[in-house]
């Protein structure tokens, strides 16, 4: 991966997990960077894979408990299942931005593990970002590797989504 | 009396969202956790008035249910919206020339679902 791919997702990925939270009515921060993370804390992570044409890979996403239950709008919350949607929205919203940059992913289905050490190898160049939520934690990492010479481009030139998150199309 | 929807999800999550979205009382909602058993579901009950439908499912994904479904004469007149994470315009596009209603991208507003459901299922 080079370095301004990582940056390009990195910032993408990021920007998209800060509107994901915040449409759920939960503020995070980006956390300051050299603050350690206490992954045995965390409660579950989601997993999504996805594959296109010039990239592949998967998206995690794990947090800790109070995160999943302020976000989770069922009556009857499963956390697992909820970690599953958010990953799995998460990595929606990315795609959508991808496809602006000429990037058609396929997702697979989510699943969710639940560990006692869940944590980015960060000392390995993989884009993570963490993020500090009222008590808690969310962190989302991307695994994943680019075909030799391609460049994901900074922003959008392509045709945008039809329909942006939370929006209607009737026909 | 009112009138009996369907999701179509695999996140339970979701599945509850959408029966908090429509209420109760105005709608039954009757569930199905992927494309196969959404099928099952609405070949097996005559009087849905309306099916709300994710597209990254297992077994059988939200479109190629669609596109089974409304292969049916009997079912043409089914209103089916997909509620997805997916806004590829060639998914889009797909859907709707395959007789979907509309298209909707989560995370979803539940009084855009409500009136959208509304309007589809207002003879």
């Amino acid at each position: 991966m080079t370095a301004r791919n990582k940056q390009n997702l990195d910032r993408l990925v990021a920007e998209n997990c800060l509107k994901l939270f915040a449409d759920y009515k939960l503020d995070i921060q980006v956390r300051e960077p050299g603050n350690s993370i206490s992954a045995e804390q965390f409660l579950l992570c989601g997993i999504i894979g996805f594959t296109s044409k010039q990239m592949r890979g998967a998206l995690v996403l794990a947090t800790t408990r109070e995160p999943l239950e302020r976000t989770n709008p069922a009556a009857n919350p499963s956390h697992r299942d909820w970690i599953c949607e958010l990953a799995n929205q998460l990595l929606g919203r990315v795609k959508n931005q991808m496809l602006c940059r000429g990037v058609a992913i396929f997702a697979s289905t989510p699943i969710a593990l639940r560990g006692e050490h869940l944590s980015p190898i960060l000392q390995q160049r993989l884009v993570a970002e963490l993020f500090t939520a009222d008590g808690g934690v969310v962190c989302v990492w991307m695994d994943c590797e680019f075909d030799e010479g391609f460049e994901l481009p900074e922003s959008g030139e392509f045709e945008a989504a039809p329909v942006s998150e939370g929006e209607a199309l009737l026909f | 009396m009112s009138k009996r929807v369907l999701i179509v999800d695999d996140s339970a999550t979701v599945r509850q969202q959408v029966r908090a979205a429509l209420g109760i009382g105005e709608f039954e909602v009757v569930e199905a956790s992927d494309g196969a058993e959404g099928a099952e579901t609405i070949n097996r009950l005559t009087d849905l008035a309306a099916v709300i439908c994710d597209v990254n499912m297992p077994r059988m994904s939200g479109l190629e249910m669609l596109e089974s479904v409304k292969r049916d004469p009997k079912h043409l007149l089914l209103p089916i919206v997909m509620l997805t994470t997916e806004g590829q315009h060639e998914l889009v596009q797909r859907a709707k020339a395959a007789g979907a209603k509309g298209w909707i991208v989560k995370p979803f507003k539940p009084e855009l679902l409500l009136a959208a459901i509304r309007k589809l299922t207002t003879v």
